[in-house]
């Protein structure tokens, strides 16, 4: 045998056994390169009715980020240490711009990222719709939060905020709006949940009542006094009334009670500072920490046991007790609310003494705020005399009522917006004294962040007007 | 149609294996020999002898005997190289039947490099390969001669093109890049192979800002060589994840020959000499008062201050270099094992074992042991007494075997087991250096200086956190690894080899953080309460490799080499996060907590990649070779979508200085030319091109009440990108070889980059509304280049003196070409059709730091810029003296893209003292000085700047910058960018004293030649403008971050080390 017949018939035979290999191993070479994502969950996993209620679920879940956020910024945190609810007890420059009114449009700590719970909200909605579409509460309930999560960017953001969507993965930017603009987006949003939300049963009365306060204090924002006022009376909305964040710690910490009784990172602000060992004014800023009001029951964290020292080491701690709990409920809006929009509309209607009446009514049998019951107050006496006398009384009545509710700086916005008050008469002003020191700039809202430039239909802020 | 391509690929492969393996089948022969040293006529053991042109080839044994059977009859051409000599060739003509002796005598030459070296298609010789492979060469006796803490510690400025970070902590994670950067939103650093087997060597997270590093289980003793593939041109053969390099790591093997022992022990001693600096205190009065008062620079963010001081005085304190405070203290290290090796023709056996226990230089200060041991009488632990720790025992096994004359089986088989623990440090806010380099500025109480931790424990002078309570937070994990492959490798015929590996690499990974009630710094309101993670994760890879290389002396001036081959490579992931709070006394479980979290769970996901590849090989006249070859690689990344991709190669090498037209010149001794082009590429994880939701719990209130209940929800997690591909790179590589007066060689690569279909995370606008914030797209092109040199001198070399040095350096540049256009920005006629032009490039992190953008650097660096002018000339800048832009000017680079080192040798006493030295450079970027950045912008009351070196304008200009910034239009701007600074240093690396025990010594203990007494220094003293912590430090960069940070934390200690190496 040649060698070259020993090769061939080597060659052949090898040839033979590797082709028959190949093609029956087709399969197993599949088996190789199958994905493997167990635990994975893929769209055709949320193809039923639970998982549309599983979707309104998360969707809720992440609106609530405004002020449940395991620990980090929240809006509703931040926009009280923008304007004079809490003073930055951390040692970061980006927090103490926040506080301080000096932020730059890549400041980290500006809490823009509620923009994105519309979409989450909008993929239940889809959801609900299809597979649930009978569930009108609870399709009302996500429109709600549609509206309020848009309220909630017009009222503390600056003019110019584009509102693009996401719609099965493919994304569409919008140009960047005014804030009224805005309000009529969340308006019609909550046009939306009151007109499906026909039911007549507790469940159904509690989102109509949230749709309802929600949707007029946008009017209020749109100076839309009387009309929001009549969205609300007693009648259809208690002051008892109450629509819930809760949380556990499975599922995070509120973040007020985080930030603020956990971590040190915020305080409880007050009217006064000490400087150099004398006691130094802020202009403009309500006594939170000093005033001993029921509404906003305060501890230093000295007197606390364990103690609580700030963050950054030397800012004087104050630590709210409304939530003293990690897993104290929050209301996202409250028959309160609906009390002080009744009372609003009193005073632009220059009925002081409506005003007051349901003022006092409030503080003689104050409801309660999450689980907090404030003790009853006394009546504020006398009727202002002016409307400016009246407008000072209302906000700072106000203040302690919705205390870290993520209202004041959207008030102390349209104090200079609706009542003619300058920035000087209305913010926190003058020498700064918290961590890093200076002095208060001049930011009366949050800037739209630098990460907004993708969409490029925005070039920045439109104005940075109240 | 998939099953037909398949099996159209593998008919086409095994076609070329046949017509490739033509080669003869006739009468075979055996030559043996010896080869020695010619100088001393020693005989030389692990001498490679080959057959040229052939797949046979062998080592030589202690006593340089070598045996190669079945080599085919005729006239064949014997070649042996061994590192540090001339490798020489002879022509042999084999009968049937017989044996034919060949000795030879090997010329030492110290300036060449490894000559084989491995590839994907086995061990070939250097001169063949037309790309650049880089060769540390002989690692286990410059470890024996240097100390090597780490293993990434090797690759420290020994080689042009690798940049190589070392870890700044204990345990903590290098950074290694080959040839610069080219990918923007995957990892770029290279992929590692041990002994053939895909070796896992990924970060893992510690508890802090510095993770651990999978690499450090790889025990520098055990290693053999290490090699480097650079690039895409030279890793096509490796396929999809080789497009950043490949490093090849061989462990010692077996020789045949006596049994030798090797027994070594080292002892470190760690010192952390960063310069620390101090902080100040200014102290005067208000003007017309004289209570005391701290004053601040005017301009320095406290208006409080502002004209109302009057110095009086400047008081400064160290607190990190207080001895009777610090908690810098000296580390220790001691490293003791044995190996064992040995074996016959027809068995080889490599066994080792060793131990190595090293504490870093971090030690709780005196104070607060008296205060835990005499005060608490709590005791305090080891774990918080030295909280920055490393136990590691390695043991390996490697045992090759000739079952016949045609068959080898070897198997490779290491364990590790590491445990690792760091205290908190850098950003976090109980970090252990902010403790202390934060202070007042002075020692003892003082006006307004808190003297005690909340809870009244005493600070000591540290800054709101006691070191000793910080100490008590423990973070550790425990490493267990076994990396294991076979290798069979058949030589049926003279012509025809053939090698299977099979392997796996298993890592069991805990992460455990215990705060036991009361302890820890009450940072939190629930910091006391009991707190413990433990975290476990599992990494499996798995790999099968078959080759088949036939070879064909097709006339006698041609060889043609023919190669097959696929692989399979799967690596598979789990993990289960858990974490308890409020635990009763004692108590250290997660089960034993009263709140039992699971924190993330994540199901075995894998990435699974076959490929297969075909490369035909010629030599002519075995001075020019060419290579051309193609891989074709599937994987599971992209989902259920299996895309093929397919990367090419060719290359020729051609030794010009052989050929015989070429003139001889008596300075040169060799030149060779070499050309390479090559693809491969990188792909993304496992779940990336999916569209996915996750699951999460949400506490839904009961509607009218205020309590809910713990409801699953869902939130869209992931919007997919069908599809993805891979990114793939493609290299162009150029350079010569010249070895010139027999006493140096000069190595000179250029290679150019381009990387398509780049995978970069899209960043979507929030108003979008999209469940991320970026979007993993193909849509980028990124060109990358450079230059390598290598020069190695053997300066002097005689009986008593010798010197050599090592020389090499190596440019790297990078620039985006393409990002595509943004769609969105493109104009609109009035047609509504888009208006061609119109649409502006993409640029990719608009508005912040690191950006993509289209004619610049890979993750170039943007900042506002800043001038100052002092009006006044007082030396003081004022706020308003400092202008800082509105718009971001492109500022440089933001990792090292050049480096220069310098190794030199000396032996004296003829030759039984050797002496080395290493320096190195590092440059062309920049980082932030991240110290001074911090301290000098949150704490002004104390920092350096503000107090001490108020006159220099550069450092006032740049703080003023970043805390006031300037008003423009009602907005505040300011910049970091004065804390962007470069990054270059000269560092002296290592110097190392290795003495050769006598040999009347070692008989006396029954040891033989080669016994070393070593004493060995690392990271001597750094040269350098830096103003922060250590240019080097590495904190920060992870897969995908490029960016070096350093943060409240130690730099790299110096190493002291004696060593000593006991042969029997």
């Amino acid at each position: 045998m040649t060698n070259d017949s020993h090769r061939a018939r080597w060659a052949a035979g090898v040839l033979a056994a590797v082709m028959a290999l190949m093609v029956a191993c087709t399969k197993f070479k599949d088996d190789l390169l199958t994905p493997q994502n167990f635990g994975a969950i893929d769209p055709a996993a949320v193809q039923s009715a639970a998982a549309a209620t599983a979707l309104r679920v998360g969707a809720i879940g992440r609106l609530k980020n405004m002020v449940n956020a395991s620990g980090g910024e929240t809006l509703w945190e931040e926009s009280g240490n923008l304007a004079d609810e809490f003073r930055n007890s951390d040692f970061q420059i980006s927090r103490a711009d926040v506080d301080r009114r000096t932020m730059t449009t890549n400041n980290p700590q500006i809490p823009y990222d509620i923009t994105r719970s519309r979409g989450f909200i909008r993929d239940a909605l889809a959801a609900m719709k299809q597979f649930l579409p009978n569930n009108t509460a609870d399709i009302a309930e996500l429109y709600m939060a549609l509206g309020f999560t848009e309220m909630s960017l017009a009222e503390n953001f600056c003019n110019g905020i584009p509102l693009g969507a996401t719609i099965a993965g493919q994304q569409s930017l919008g140009p960047p709006l005014t804030n009224a603009q805005v309000y009529d987006t969340a308006s019609a949003h909550l046009d939306t949940a009151l007109a499906i939300n026909t039911g007549t049963d507790a469940s159904s009365i509690v989102i109509k009542n949230a749709a309802l306060i929600t949707k007029a204090r946008i009017l209020v924002d749109k100076g839309q006094f009387a009309a929001a006022a009549a969205l609300v009376p007693a009648a259809i909305v208690s002051s008892t009334y109450q629509y819930i964040f809760v949380t556990s710690v499975p599922t995070g910490d509120l973040g007020i009670w985080s930030l603020n009784n956990s971590v040190a990172r915020i305080t409880v602000s007050d009217s006064f500072d000490i400087l150099n060992g004398a006691v130094n004014t802020v202009k403009n800023a309500l006594p939170f920490a000093s005033a001993n009001d029921p509404r906003v029951p305060v501890k230093a964290g000295s007197a606390l046991n364990p103690k609580i020292t700030a963050e950054d080491g030397t800012t004087p701690m104050f630590i709210q007790q409304i939530w003293p709990g990690r897993s104290d409920p929050i209301p996202m809006v409250s028959g309160i609310d609906a009390r002080l929009i009744e009372a609003e509309s009193k005073l632009n209607a220059a009925d002081y003494a409506g005003m007051m009446t349901i003022l006092n009514a409030l503080r003689a049998a104050p409801p309660k705020i999450g689980n907090f019951q404030p003790g009853p107050m006394s009546p504020i006496a006398g009727t202002p005399a002016t409307k400016d006398d009246a407008v000072t009384l209302f906000f700072r009545e106000k203040a302690f009522w919705v205390f870290g509710r993520g209202q004041r700086l959207s008030d102390l916005r349209r104090l200079m917006r609706q009542y003619g008050r300058t920035e000087d008469q209305t913010f926190p002003t003058g020498v700064y004294n918290g961590w890093g020191g200076g002095v208060y700039g001049h930011d009366v809202n949050f800037p739209v962040p630098d990460a907004e430039l993708a969409n490029p239909l925005f070039k920045g802020c439109l104005d940075r007007l109240p | 149609m998939k099953q037909g391509r398949w099996s159209m690929f593998a008919a086409g492969a095994v076609t070329l294996i046949l017509l490739g393996a033509s080669g003869s089948l006739g009468a075979q022969g055996t030559v043996t020999g010896r080869i020695t040293d010619a100088a001393t006529t020693q005989p030389l053991g692990s001498v490679q002898v080959m057959v040229v042109g052939t797949n046979i080839g062998g080592l030589t044994n202690d006593d340089g005997r070598y045996t190669l059977r079945g080599v085919p009859a005729g006239n064949q051409e014997l070649q042996v190289l061994r590192v540090g000599y001339q490798s020489q060739k002879k022509r042999v003509t084999i009968e049937p039947g017989s044996t034919a002796n060949n000795d030879f005598q090997l010329k030492v030459s110290v300036v060449q490099l490894g000559e084989i070296v491995t590839t994907a298609t086995g061990q070939q010789r250097r001169v063949e390969l037309g790309n650049a492979v880089a060769t540390l060469g002989n690692v286990g006796k410059k470890v024996e001669e240097q100390d090597t803490p780490a293993f990434a510690d090797l690759l420290l400025a020994k080689t042009p093109g690798v940049i190589a970070l070392p870890a700044t902590t204990l345990g903590g994670a290098p950074t290694i890049r080959v040839r610069g950067l080219s990918s923007i939103s995957l990892s770029n650093a290279p992929i590692y192979y041990l002994d053939g087997v895909r070796y896992s060597a990924g970060n893992s997270g510690s508890g802090t800002d510095t993770p651990f590093s999978l690499l450090n289980a790889l025990n520098p003793d055990d290693i053999e060589d290490v090699e480097i593939v650079k690039g895409p041109s030279a890793a096509t053969l490796y396929g999809t994840n080789a497009a950043n390099g490949v490093v090849l790591i061989t462990t010692k093997k077996g020789k045949s020959g006596a049994t030798h022992w090797n027994y070594f022990g080292e002892d470190r001693t760690l010192i952390d000499q960063t310069p620390y600096q101090p902080m100040y205190a200014r102290w005067g009065h208000a003007p017309g008062g004289t209570a005391q008062i701290r004053c601040q620079l005017s301009t320095m963010t406290t208006p409080k201050f502002a004209g109302n001081c009057v110095t009086d005085s400047i008081t400064s304190y160290n607190l990190l270099r207080d001895p009777s405070r610090t908690l810098v203290k000296w580390g220790r290290g001691f490293k003791g094992g044995a190996s064992v090796n040995g074996g016959s023709d027809i068995v080889r056996y490599f066994v080792s074992g060793s131990v190595d226990n090293e504490y870093g230089p971090v030690q709780m200060p005196d104070l607060d042991v008296r205060r835990f041991n005499d005060s608490l009488k709590v005791g305090v632990r080891p774990e918080w007494f030295h909280p920055l720790a490393q136990d590691q025992v390695n043991f390996r096994s490697n045992i090759s075997a000739a079952l016949s004359p045609k068959f080898d089986l070897s198997t490779s088989m290491g364990f590790t087991k590491t445990n690792n623990r760091i205290p908190p440090e850098s950003d976090l806010i109980i970090a252990l250096w902010y403790t202390q380099m934060q202070n007042y500025g002075f020692k003892g109480p003082g006006l307004d200086k808190v003297t005690n931790q909340v809870d009244g424990t005493p600070l000591n002078d540290a800054f709101q956190w006691n070191p000793g309570d910080v100490m008590q937070y423990v973070n550790s994990q425990d490493l267990q690894r076994f990396t294991g492959s076979v290798n069979a490798n058949w030589r049926p015929f003279s012509w025809l080899q053939n090698d299977a590996t099979l392997g796996t690499d298993l890592t069991d990974l805990n992460f455990f953080h215990l705060c036991r009630l009361n302890e820890c710094p009450p940072q939190s309101a629930t910091a006391r309460v009991g707190n413990v993670t433990d975290n476990r994760a599992n990494l499996r890879n798995f790999n099968f490799k078959l080759s088949s290389t036939a070879t064909w002396n097709f006339r006698p001036w041609l060889n043609l080499r023919t190669s097959v081959g696929a692989d399979y490579t799967n690596i598979e992931v789990d993990s289960l996060n858990t974490r308890g709070q409020t635990l009763p006394p004692g108590a250290v479980a997660v089960t034993q907590a009263a709140t039992k979290l699971i924190d993330q769970e994540s199901q075995p996901k894998a990435v699974k990649t076959l490929g297969l590849y075909v490369q035909e090989q010629a030599a002519v006249n075995d001075r020019l070779f060419l290579t051309a070859a193609l891989r074709t690689d599937q994987n599971s990344a992209f989902g259920t979508k299996f895309q093929r991709v397919y990367y090419p190669k060719a290359s020729a090498s051609w030794i010009a200085s052989d050929e015989p037209a070429f003139p001889k010149m008596n300075w040169l001794d060799q030149l060779r030319l070499r050309v390479s082009y090559g693809a491969s590429g990188v792909q993304p994880g496992p779940i990336a091109g999916l569209t996915l939701f996750s699951a999460n719990t949400v506490t839904i209130a009961t509607r009218g009440l205020t309590s809910g209940t713990d409801t699953p929800g869902l939130i869209s997690s992931n919007p997919g990108n069908a599809n993805l591909k891979p990114e793939t790179s493609a290299e162009f590589e150029s350079g010569f070889e010249m070895r010139l007066f027999r006493r140096v060689s000069v190595d000179y690569t250029y290679y150019d980059k381009r990387t398509k279909d780049a995978l970069i995370n899209i960043p979507l606008a929030p108003s979008g509304a999209a469940s991320v914030t970026q979007l993993l797209t193909n849509i980028g092109r990124i060109r990358n280049w450079g230059h390598e040199l290598q020069v190695n001198m053997q300066l002097w070399d005689s009986r008593n003196f010798g010197w050599d040095m090592t020389v090499g350096g190596s440019h790297n540049s990078s620039l985006v070409l393409d990002l595509g256009t943004d769609a969105t920005t493109c104009k609109i006629d009035a047609s509504g059709a888009q208006i061609p032009g119109s649409c502006q490039d993409r640029v990719i992190g608009a508005g912040g730091q690191t950006r993509e953008v289209k004619g610049y650097p890979i993750f170039s660096q943007w900042f506002r810029p800043y001038t100052y002018r002092d009006d006044n000339g007082d030396g003081i800048l004022q706020v308003s003296e400092v202008h800082v832009d509105s718009a971001f000017k492109f500022v440089g680079y933001g990792a090292p893209r050049d480096i220069f080192s310098v190794q030199q040798g000396f032996d004296l006493l003829n030759h039984r003292l050797r002496v080395t030295l290493s320096f190195d450079y590092k440059g062309g970027g920049n980082t932030i000085d991240g110290a001074n950045n911090f301290q000098c912008n949150t704490t002004p009351l104390a920092c350096a700047e503000n107090e001490i070196v108020q006159k220099d304008l550069n450092l006032q200009a740049r703080q003023i910058a970043k805390s006031n910034g300037t008003v423009l239009g009602g907005t505040t701007f300011k910049t970091s960018r004065g804390y962007f600074i470069s990054d270059q240093f000269w560092k002296f690396r290592e110097a190392s004293v290795i003495y050769n025990l006598p040999v009347m010594l070692m008989r006396r203990i029954g040891a033989g030649t080669g016994s070393t007494l070593v004493f060995s220094v690392r990271n001597i003293h750094t040269w350098t403008n830096f103003t922060g912590i250590d240019p080097e430090a590495n904190y920060g960069v992870s897969s995908t971050s490029e960016l070096q940070n350093e943060f409240q934390t130690a730099g790299i200690p110096t190493y002291y080390t004696f060593r000593l190496n006991l042969k029997y």
